[in-house]
């Protein structure tokens, strides 16, 4: 009873005592307004995600390593950090995961019946790794955004994983189709330059590979060294 | 797969900016560059003052002090210009007042151009200019709604201007420019009956592809007239329905792309043609900009907007929808400079800051936005009516609102205008940094608001404690105007620099609480409520 007593008495006390609480309907620090922030598109330090496609150009170092260009791609995303040095000069560092996916045009299967017939094939290498470049902006008053850019640089990937795909007919029409992984003739590592151009978050790119894919082992020509390709700065306009 | 790859490289390679020009003493395969080439002098050209102007131009200037052979004016030397034709890939316009000219080049003409004796330096070019709206995509509507009506009658309400309509003014004999993206439907709205009847769009000038018709491409500018001289049977969209109007289009592109080449010689074309008052609704940010660049004097157009405002013209410049953008946040540029009158734009029904407009302060220190309106409006379409938002469409508010108040006042000064429109404001003398001086308020010149204005709250300090407590006795006191239920304060230093400011709702006597504690000697607390304003210091 006597509990009873004290709660209805609370809530009487409750309903007579005003509210202490506002209800703030703006509000704006100004205490940071003086601080020039170190992280912008054109300020000291920025990173942004990027995405990007390129396919394969140019010649193989022999008969093997012919590859349907129409069918054969690169397509990689990745994460960019760039350095402010000058209003001209930037430099950074890249982080990406590409996916490489050649269709030879001179492999021979080893193992397929002469009377097969080979309906697809595919290379596909799974690579990380990392890309460092130097940056000039040539636009002379540029305020916070990426603007217009020639990059030079050398990256260098780790293959993840590697996957030799094909598929045939057999003379009896059945189609077989053979997933080999782990290839022992790639080789583990890939190097090479890059160049790109951009234009805000457009960018065109182009890498030189100076590693082998093939272990001297294997006995198979290189593929096409150069790409050729567009990429998507994810950032504001 | 490949077709379709090269398609798009050659579609990258061709649509860039290193396309080649087609023609030039150079031919070269480096990439072309639109700069700003500037001379050094005039000497020895012809001007005649009234063959160029408008008659209203020359008043206008007589009226400010102004001379009327002000070798601003003059126009550019035609042998320095051939000169530099020659060089260059070609010409693309001129500037009288900052004796520039437009051309586009490669480097290695460029080199050739800056070696001539007569040429002062050379400037690139900005071509990003974002106008000041968030479209709400709303479906256009062929009439309005109750609600929408509602929308529309406090376009004027909230500036209080049935008092210049009551009282016979509404822009009459004032002239307007425009520069937006387009004016499509404005020769065939019904809206714009009112303008189109009395022929009252005296002049219009596409910058962008060089000809007369502005009636085309986007709708933007048709919105931004319809809430300065629009009027929907007889309820005016916006204050000035009597105004005249000079219509430019000078941006390239819907919400994105503009040209600060436009810009510069139509506010060149205004003044000519007599424009009291020039209505912007675009900024220039981040593209060309850093915040700390939003000084007032580092943009050519907030340089340009200055020899406006000397030659007596009121530029009434949108403050921008940037607040939400991290990497700026405040206004942009020409809604920088001194000279203009900066509107930053109000939720509604809240009539409180909206949360995209930009605010200041500017990089030195100064107060912008100026003055506030309502953000949210229901305005003509290209056809119809669609419900948009930005402080696109506040400046129009005001620059109507300035356009009755120079109606009142023929004899006044430019200046006289930007100083009685802050001073009638709602806020006045208190400011923040989100509303300015708050809404101008056209009762403010027919009878003394202040007059009978009596202390609405007071400062107590114990030991301890600073207390605001209001002298409204209740809520019923403050009338229906929900303004009075905010109290503004702010918080300044020793400097009297402001360090952070707040509005909260007014809900019980005792207003604000301060501990003493907390505060320096010196700093300053400063308190606006129901039109009344006082500071209390630590």
């Amino acid at each position: 009873m006597q509990i009873r007593i004290f709660v209805v008495l609370f809530f009487c006390l409750l309903a007579v005592i005003p509210a202490s609480g506002q209800k703030v309907l703006v509000y704006e620090d100004l205490q940071g307004d003086t601080i020039t922030p170190d992280t912008g598109m054109n300020r000291k330090h920025y990173r942004h995600p990027f995405i990007g496609f390129a396919m394969f150009l140019g010649g193989a170092d022999g008969p093997t390593g012919a590859i349907k260009s129409t069918n054969s791609w690169v397509f990689d995303y990745g994460v960019r950090y760039k350095r402010k040095f000058t209003h001209f000069l930037s430099g950074g560092a890249e982080w990406n995961y590409r996916r490489l996916t050649y269709t030879p045009a001179g492999w021979e299967i080893p193992g397929l019946a002469g009377e097969s017939e080979l309906t697809s094939e595919k290379l596909m290498l799974v690579q990380t790794g990392l890309g460092l470049y130097q940056r000039i902006n040539w636009q002379k008053r540029r305020g916070n955004f990426i603007g217009r850019f020639i990059d030079i640089g050398v990256y260098g990937n780790w293959n993840l994983a590697s996957r030799h795909v094909y598929s045939f007919k057999q003379t009896t029409g059945e189609r077989v189709k053979v997933k080999e992984s782990g290839l022992n003739y790639v080789r583990p590592f890939d190097y090479g330059v890059l160049a790109r151009i951009g234009f805000g978050n457009f960018v065109l790119k182009s890498t030189y590979r100076f590693s082998d894919h093939f272990s001297e082992s294997s006995g198979l020509a290189e593929f096409p060294r150069f790409t050729l390709g567009f990429e998507l700065g994810m950032h504001p306009f | 797969m490949c077709f379709f790859f090269t398609v798009l490289i050659f579609s990258f390679l061709s649509s860039g900016p290193l396309q080649a020009q087609s023609s030039g003493f150079l031919q070269t395969t480096e990439a072309t560059e639109n700069v700003w080439v500037f001379l050094t002098d005039k000497d020895g050209v012809a001007f005649d003052p009234y063959s160029f102007f408008h008659p209203k131009a020359i008043e206008r200037r007589l009226r400010h002090g102004q001379d009327i052979y002000d070798p601003i004016d003059f126009p550019l030397r035609e042998d320095y210009l051939a000169q530099i034709g020659v060089l260059v890939d070609s010409l693309d316009g001129i500037s009288r007042w900052f004796n520039a000219v437009s051309v586009f080049a490669k480097p290695a003409q460029l080199a050739l151009v800056e070696a001539l004796p007569f040429v002062d330096h050379i400037e690139s070019m900005t071509l990003n200019m974002i106008p000041a709206s968030n479209a709400r995509g709303e479906s256009q509507v062929a009439e309005l709604s109750s609600k929408q009506l509602e929308l529309v009658l406090a376009h004027t309400a909230h500036l209080k201007g049935r008092w210049f309509h009551e009282n016979g003014y509404d822009g009459r004999g004032v002239r307007i420019a425009i520069f937006d993206a387009g004016f499509p439907g404005v020769d065939m709205h019904p809206v714009f009956r009112n303008i189109l009847s009395e022929n009252r769009i005296v002049a219009t000038r596409d910058f962008v592809r060089n000809r007369q018709n502005v009636f085309h491409k986007n709708s933007h500018g048709t919105s931004v007239l319809s809430v300065i001289g629009g009027m929907i049977d007889s309820i005016p969209m916006g204050l000035a329905t009597g105004a005249e109007f000079l219509l430019a289009r000078t941006e390239t592109w819907t919400e994105f792309f503009s040209e600060e080449k436009n810009w510069l010689e139509a506010m060149e074309w205004a003044d000519r043609h007599g424009a009291d008052i020039i209505n912007a609704s675009l900024g220039y940010t981040h593209h060309r900009y850093f915040p700390e660049d939003m000084d007032g004097k580092s943009s050519l157009v907030a340089r340009a907007a200055a020899i406006a405002f000397r030659k007596g013209i009121l530029i009434v410049n949108s403050a921008g929808n940037e607040k939400t953008t991290d990497s700026w946040k405040i206004i942009g540029t020409p809604a920088d400079a001194p000279e203009v009158l900066s509107v930053g734009a109000l939720e509604f029904p809240s009539m409180l800051r909206a949360a995209y407009s930009s605010r200041g302060p500017t990089a030195d220190g100064r107060l912008k936005p100026n003055v506030t309106a309502l953000g949210t409006v229901y305005a003509a379409a290209r056809t119809g009516f669609a419900q948009t938002e930005g402080t696109s469409f506040s400046g129009p508010l005001v620059a109507g609102f300035a356009a009755c108040l120079w109606q009142m006042f023929p004899e006044w000064t430019n200046q006289q205008v930007f100083d009685a429109m802050q001073q009638s404001a709602t806020l006045f003398p208190y400011f923040d940094y989100s509303h300015g001086y708050g809404i101008p308020q056209a009762d403010f010149f027919f009878r003394d608001p202040l007059k009978n204005l009596q202390p609405t709250f007071e400062f107590e300090s114990t030991k301890d404690t600073l207390r605001v407590i209001s002298r409204l006795k209740t809520l019923d006191d403050i009338s229906q105007d929900l303004q009075n239920r905010y109290v503004y304060y702010q918080v300044r230093d020793a400097e009297d620099k402001v360090l952070e400011y707040f509005v909260v709702l007014l809900e019980q006597t005792e207003v604000l609480s301060f501990s003493l504690s907390d505060y320096k000697p010196g700093q300053k607390i400063m308190v606006h409520l129901a039109g009344y304003t006082s500071s209390w210091e630590f």
